[in-house]
């Protein structure tokens, strides 16, 4: 795949809380060919994303152990690390885009991997623009 | 007759001294001698002894003598003459009695001429007493004869019977009044369909009863009619009252039972009063009895009807309510008060009903009761409190209640407590959402094994085998779950139904441990990782020969999960080059589905695997 931009400059964080759907994310990640960061909770994604100001993609299952479900994880992001993308995905609800945070983005379950590729490389783009 | 005169005796001589009474003195005193009589001592014999016979007798009686009806009279007839005593003597009768005088006559003239006359009750209206009195007289008139047989006077025998005429036409007149008030009396109960009965005082006896037809007759007086009229279960009721009637010689009243004309049971409205004689004691009871047994059995029929309309809303668990077209409660049933846990309806009696309703309930509550007044049913669901506080759901139509005019004139509302059918209905609706989201986790699941082994296989044919293998360990997993209700399992079950397709030999694969509860996530996982390693044994490990054997073991020990797999007698075991799907999901994925971590040796002697980790579930009893 011929990426325009620099794989660094973009990273990606992927909650999921199961490890096998946590790891086909983070494949596809990878394999889309982001540099790419997990979290099986919220608390874990705070902490990488203080460590890693390359993050510029959250992509969260809502549905979580922890102290705050993907939901919530997402509207803090988006307030404390506001150029964040935000990607969410569940195979529970339908969730609204009031239920988002401004311009978040939400796949269900059994989501299309294409469709996140995609997805990624389009705010990739916009990004390195 | 002939009446001879005593031998000697001089004719005249002794008139007047046979009587003592005043008549006899006025014979004696009388101026004969100017009357046409001429003298006393001239009088004739006959005239003589008519005269002392006339004194003699207390009878009234006069004499009408000779031709110019000389007029006699005793003490008795004094009386009748009233004023014209005493002056009629000796004088003419014409004169004695002018307005009689036509009309007795031709009556005297005849008794002249030797006739007999009696009469009975014969009316005069006399004036002897200076005014009209009407008088009745019986008299006989009779012929005085002299010696040679020729008739010298009229000898009246008379008694006045004003008094006894008087009576008898009193009584004549009594008679036909109550002749009459009988006739009508009787023409009264012929028109009334009451039937009548009168008593002996103490009503031991019946002395008549006019039953009407619909009610036996009794003719002759009975001392049995208590039991030919009276079922014997009501007897003494009727007895009660008819004791305190005659103890206090009040009119009996009572509604009762009768037995009717043809043998069935009847009701009568009987009253009856005491009628006393002159003395006032009471000498019978005099009653009349209505047949209500219709009216009777209108109520009765009314009485069952109302009682079964009241049985069915009691026995009915709907609450069942009227309200006004105000909507408040006017009505609530007994089973109703009984799901709204009333326990006095007086308390909510008259309360709106809307309000008992909370939130939407409460606006599709005004909106059902604005529809019934205009005529038109509706109904809603909604929440409401019972009295006691407790939260129900319910079912509620409310319908208009037409009045005479058709119009609405009440509501009716009837609320069925569906609360255990909402519930039902929420945790089916919670159910098929919860299996959604498993449908949907699972075909994550499904697509993340798929893609991660197409990611990695070498060809097609392999990946076709790995993918349906691996989804076959997947699908009985679920079987397990799927008894489970989807949330636990028992690793023995798990480990199991996971290594079945791969055991050759039954001695070559064993397992022991205690018995554990896994979470969902960790039987599917731990399924899936028995799957690999079975897997790769049979392709290249202890089940790729004829003897090796594969053992699994697990434990808890100070809390930490521990589950190892030993493979021994195999080929010796070569590392593979490449770690691919396999080895991550064991190593990587399981693990973390017990917060733990997973190890696997490439041991000459024998692949080794070590699981350690927290388990979801709890330890087992056994």
């Amino acid at each position: 795949m011929g990426q325009s931009f620099h794989p660094v400059t973009v990273a990606v964080l992927v909650v999921e809380d199961d490890a096998l759907l946590r790891a086909e994310a983070v494949d596809l990640c990878i394999e889309a060919g982001f540099t790419t960061y997990e979290a099986r909770n919220a608390d874990q994604a705070i902490r990488i994303l203080e460590r890693h100001s390359e993050i510029r993609v959250l992509f969260t299952d809502i549905e979580m152990e922890g102290s705050m479900d993907g939901l919530r994880l997402a509207h803090a992001v988006r307030e404390r690390w506001s150029p964040v993308a935000i990607l969410v995905t569940s195979g529970r609800r339908t969730v609204t885009k009031a239920d988002l945070p401004e311009n978040g983005l939400f796949f269900a379950k059994p989501y299309a991997p294409d469709d996140i590729v995609k997805t990624l490389n389009g705010i990739a783009a916009q990004i390195t623009r | 007759m002939t009446l001879h005169a005593k031998p000697g005796a001089e004719p005249g001589a002794d008139v007047g001294q046979t009587g003592s009474g005043q008549m006899a003195d006025l014979f004696r005193v009388h101026d004969w001698a100017s009357t046409p009589l001429g003298a006393r001592g001239s009088w004739q014999p006959v005239l003589r002894i008519t005269i002392d016979l006339m004194l003699a007798s207390r009878h009234p009686m006069c004499v009408l003598w000779g031709a110019e009806r000389i007029f006699l009279y005793n003490d008795g007839y004094a009386e009748i003459l009233g004023a014209r005593h005493p002056n009629a003597l000796g004088m003419r009768t014409e004169e004695v009695w002018p307005e009689l005088w036509g009309e007795l006559a031709p009556l005297i003239d005849r008794t002249f001429q030797g006739e007999s006359f009696a009469f009975r009750d014969q009316p005069f209206t006399m004036t002897r007493n200076g005014f009209a009195e009407q008088v009745w007289y019986d008299f006989a008139y009779s012929p005085v004869r002299d010696e040679c047989g020729a008739v010298v006077g009229l000898l009246n025998v008379t008694s006045d019977c004003t008094a006894r005429v008087t009576a008898q036409r009193e009584r004549d007149v009594a008679m036909e009044r109550l002749r009459a008030g009988e006739e009508r009396l009787t023409a009264l109960v012929e028109a009334s369909s009451d039937s009548l009965y009168s008593m002996s005082p103490d009503w031991q006896e019946m002395r008549t009863f006019q039953g009407r037809g619909f009610i036996a007759d009794t003719d002759a007086p009975s001392v049995r009619w208590m039991d030919a009229y009276l079922f014997p279960e009501d007897q003494d009721e009727v007895r009660g009252v008819i004791a305190a009637a005659v103890a206090r010689t009040e009119p009996f009243e009572l509604e009762h039972r009768v037995r009717l004309a043809d043998g069935s049971a009847g009701w009568i409205f009987s009253r009856a009063i005491p009628v006393r004689d002159a003395e006032g004691r009471v000498v019978e009871w005099f009653g009349m009895a209505a047949d209500v047994t219709a009216r009777r059995h209108a109520v009765e029929q009314l009485r069952k009807s109302e009682a079964f309309l009241r049985n069915v809303l009691a026995a009915s668990n709907d609450c069942i309510k009227v309200l006004d077209l105000d909507a408040k409660l006017v009505f609530m049933s007994e089973g109703g008060q009984r799901v709204m846990e009333v326990s006095d309806f007086n308390a909510i009696d008259g309360c709106p009903w809307p309000s008992f309703w909370e939130g939407e309930g409460n606006l599709a509550a005004k909106e059902a009761i604005a529809a019934a007044r205009a005529g038109i049913a509706s109904g809603f669901q909604g929440y409401a409190n019972t009295m006691k506080g407790n939260r129900r759901y319910w079912d509620v139509q409310v319908s208009p209640i037409p009045g005479a005019g058709g119009k609405p004139e009440r509501i009716l509302s009837i609320s069925r407590d569906i609360t255990d059918l909402k519930a039902a209905e929420e945790a089916r609706a919670v159910l098929a959402q919860e299996l959604a989201h498993r449908m949907k986790n699972s075909l994550a699941m499904v697509q993340a094994i798929v893609t991660q082994t197409l990611r990695q296989a070498k060809s097609m044919e392999e990946a076709r085998t790995a993918v349906s293998q691996r989804l076959s360990a997947l699908g009985r997993a679920q079987d397990i779950l799927t008894r489970s209700n989807f949330t636990e399992a028992d690793i023995h079950d798990v480990v199991a139904t996971a290594i079945a397709p791969h055991r050759v030999a039954e001695e070559r694969i064993a397992w022991s441990g205690p018995r554990l509860i896994l979470t969902s996530q960790q039987a599917l996982g731990l399924s899936l990782a028995t799957h690999e390693l079975a897997t790769n044994a049979a392709k290249y490990g202890a089940l790729s020969n004829e003897t090796g054997r594969v053992v699994m073991c697990w434990r808890v020990e100070q809390g930490a999960f521990v589950f190892d797999w030993v493979e021994t007698g195999g080929p010796p075991v070569v590392p593979p080059e490449t770690r691919g799907f396999g080895s991550k999901l064991i190593e990587r994925i399981v693990a973390s589905y017990f917060d733990g971590q997973g190890r696997l040796d490439f041991d000459p002697p024998g692949i080794r695997f070590r699981l350690t980790g927290l388990i979801g579930g709890t330890v087992g009893e056994a």
